[in-house]
């Protein structure tokens, strides 16, 4: 009994020498998801306008950015941007810049792909009403559609961001200190997988708190589909 | 004279299909015509055609003298600008078969956003105008309910308010009670007995006989793209000549 109750408080110990470490992983994890999700959110529109316009130039330009990024493994294109920026174009980049860099572009084209589904599913009928009221299209798409787009595309768009928090693991092949990496280094250090178990632990409570907010706005939406008074 | 809405010699093809073939009809100021005739007969693609919801294929429609649409020499249905095209479709007021009201506003934002955002009209008085017209369609309490919380014949309602919120001098009507329960189609065909008792003008499309015979002051019967018969509705009903008219009517009447 002794015995036990001395290895656990032992285990304690361990957690509490390597925790450190693994809460600044969890920052650049944090700070990576945050930043590619703000910028790649927004950035998703344009090219799903894009995407569905009438005019081909900006159509095809559009789609082969969806098609590039979309069809390429990221990994493959944090290396490219990686080697390829301060090769081909004399910029430096420290790993992180580079990261976000890629993040963003790779997500961007994720959500760009969700909300021309969201725009292309609202009922013809909302388009017409707009248009028999004088209502132009640019007018039309912002007012009318794009509000409207925003409930449908939630769950999918919360179903990519908990993909993100997982992806966020990749940067350590580029020398990111993020979670998964700062774990590694100990488990490799100190020949005990207790790391492995809290760096677990921590990308739960973040996919945890993210699926929180994720139902939050979903409730906050769907005001007006609300029945009854 | 005095037509709001001149329509002559629209065709309208879809691929190898005439849906319209050689429509001519003139409405007056203040009239009611109802459309009536089997479906696929091109009532509403007419009505979709006053509103450019459809292109026609040639053909020249004037709205309260503004023309919408003529055909050149050879042929070609010409269009204005998109903008100039809009501003005429604004003098028509459109209300569907499926209501087609914007979801994610209250109905006094539905009814106001056009006047404002389009007309850029005043907001206060827009608000006031569109409380105005939720007493006409008999809705006050709802201004701040959502159309999901409304009943289907409640939904019509507003749109009727909605399109006449932008002062058209035509309203469109494309079947308003098809999509509704039988036993609440009288809220909305009572608005629209009240509008035609005040001389608004309108073209109604629907399978309503008895709102066709009691409230027009004209029926037109289309059948195959074309207007087969017209007249008054003591005409049409009690006295058509046609033989498509008669089996039609008979056919209605069986149901």
């Amino acid at each position: 009994m002794a015995d036990f109750i001395s290895s656990i408080i032992s285990s304690f110990d361990y957690i509490k020498e390597i925790l450190p470490a693994l809460l600044e992983g969890t920052q650049f994890t944090v700070k990576l998801f945050a930043l590619t999700l703000l910028l790649s959110i927004p950035l998703g529109l344009p090219f799903a306008l894009g995407s569905i316009s009438k005019f081909w130039p900006i159509k095809i330009i559009c789609k082969t950015y969806i098609w590039l990024f979309r069809g390429t493994p990221l990994m493959l294109q944090l290396f490219f941007f990686y080697f390829f920026l301060p090769i081909a174009m004399d910029v430096r980049l420290d790993s992180f810049t580079t990261a976000v860099i890629t993040f963003v572009l790779n997500y961007a084209a994720y959500f760009a792909e969700i909300y021309r589904a969201g725009i292309e599913s609202i009922d013809r009928g909302q388009h017409e009403a707009a248009r028999s009221l004088g209502v132009s299209k640019t007018r039309t798409m912002f007012d009318i559609i794009l509000p409207q787009t925003i409930k449908r595309v939630l769950p999918p768009v919360s179903n990519e961001a908990i993909t993100l928090v997982k992806d966020t693991a990749l940067v350590s092949a580029i020398g990111v200190g993020e979670l998964l990496k700062a774990a590694r280094g100990a488990v490799n250090r100190d020949v005990n997988v207790t790391a492995y178990a809290i760096a677990a632990a921590i990308y739960l409570v973040l996919t945890f708190v993210l699926t929180l907010i994720s139902r939050w706005l979903e409730k906050h939406f769907s005001k007006y589909e609300a029945r009854g008074d | 004279m005095g037509y709001i809405l001149q329509m002559k010699n629209i065709v309208k093809r879809f691929g190898e299909c005439y849906a319209l073939n050689g429509v001519d009809l003139y409405v007056a100021k203040g009239e009611t015509v109802a459309i009536i005739g089997p479906s696929g007969s091109g009532k509403s693609t007419l009505l979709r055609c006053v509103n450019r919801l459809e292109k026609v294929t040639s053909g020249e429609i004037i709205i309260n003298g503004q023309t919408l649409v003529y055909t050149d020499k050879n042929g070609h249905a010409i269009y204005p600008k998109d903008k100039q095209v809009r501003q005429i479709c604004a003098e028509t007021g459109m209300v569907f078969q499926h209501f087609n009201l914007f979801n994610h506003m209250t109905c006094l934002q539905n009814i106001c956003y056009a006047p404002i955002k389009v007309k850029r009209e005043n907001k206060d008085k827009a608000i006031e105008r569109a409380r105005e017209l939720l007493k006409l369609v008999g809705l006050p309490e709802k201004e701040n309910a959502y159309p999901a919380q409304l009943s289907g014949g409640q939904k019509q309602r507003i749109a009727i308010a909605r399109g006449l919120a932008m002062n058209p001098s035509i309203m469109l009507f494309d079947e308003p009670t098809s999509a509704l329960d039988p036993e609440i189609t009288g809220e909305v065909l009572n608005v629209m007995r009240n509008l035609a008792k005040s001389k608004i003008t309108m073209l109604v499309v629907t399978h309503e006989m008895g709102f066709a015979r009691e409230v027009a002051d004209r029926v037109i019967f289309m059948d195959q793209g074309r207007i087969a018969e017209q007249g008054a509705p003591e005409e049409i009903f009690n006295n058509p000549k046609s033989e498509r008219l008669q089996n039609f009517l008979k056919s209605i009447l069986k149901i």
